[in-house]
């Protein structure tokens, strides 16, 4: 896998910030019947399409472990300290 | 947005629920007769009006011995869910005691599913100790409190902040 260049990234992050910054002064600025109506519809419309996910059951766990990896994160470690095993 | 605060409980009236977040509430009913629980991370986020949605909700529960899991898992299948992770109740319940997470879906279909670990660090334990009861029309939804989800420390510090930018003014104020 690939990684996007840096500037790319960079130029979608600011895009990104852009938005949320945008949405958020919207959400704000409406009750929350509006907004949380407009985030309805769309995670609704996402859901009702769940079933069409173009990955198996298997894939998915194979590209969030391959994801883990990529990002150097260590699973499940360090231990559950014991002090938290109560 | 309007935000109340009630004693410790934050509510958010007349906001509309979506399929997601019936989802989360009804899973959460069950898991709340067995063990408290704590919601982190981007789920967090869009219960206050992030425009997104997400493949999987992060739980956070305290350690608990085999059989406590063991009759949370059997409620589960019960009810009709099914663990992603191919094990039996004791191999996930190895999972967990390893600090790794396990993912509970509704039966034959992954998407959305809720991850599951066991608090197993300070800042897991920071937000578990302090969580936020936030009740969004009569469902009780217990999230970490927001100083939590942002990552000082790291690179990704900046977006996380960026989730978070839909409490009102007063609300963060009283927090």
């Amino acid at each position: 896998m690939k990684p996007p260049d840096p500037e790319f990234r960079e130029r979608n992050r600011k895009e990104r910030i852009w938005f949320v910054k945008k949405q958020a002064e919207w959400v704000r600025s409406v009750p929350n019947e509006v907004w949380s109506e407009h985030q309805c519809r769309m995670i609704n419309a996402l859901y009702a399409h769940k079933d069409q996910y173009p990955l198996t059951k298997k894939e998915y766990l194979d590209m969030i472990e391959k994801a883990r990896l990529l990002s150097g994160r260590r699973k499940g470690s360090p231990p559950i300290p014991k002090r938290f095993r109560c | 947005m309007t935000i109340e605060k009630k004693g410790e409980r934050l509510l958010i009236q007349n906001r509309h629920l979506s399929q997601l977040d019936l989802f989360v509430s009804r899973v959460l009913y069950t898991l709340t007769k067995y063990s408290p629980y704590v919601i982190v991370s981007g789920y967090v986020a869009i219960l206050f009006g992030r425009s997104r949605s997400t493949e999987d909700i992060d739980i956070l529960i305290p350690y608990c011995d085999l059989s406590l899991f063991h009759t949370i898992h059997d409620t589960f299948i019960e009810d009709g869910y099914e663990f992603l992770n191919a094990e039996d109740a004791s191999g996930l319940y190895s999972i967990l005691a390893s600090g790794s997470a396990i993912r509970l879906c509704q039966k034959d279909s992954f998407i959305p599913n809720i991850e599951i670990k066991f608090i197993k660090n300070e800042s897991d334990e920071y937000s578990f100790t302090n969580r936020i009861e936030l009740i969004i029309d009569g469902k009780n939804f217990w999230i970490s409190p927001l100083e939590i989800q942002i990552d000082l420390s790291s690179g990704s510090g900046v977006r996380r902040i960026l989730k978070m930018p839909y409490l009102s003014e007063k609300c963060v104020g009283t927090l």
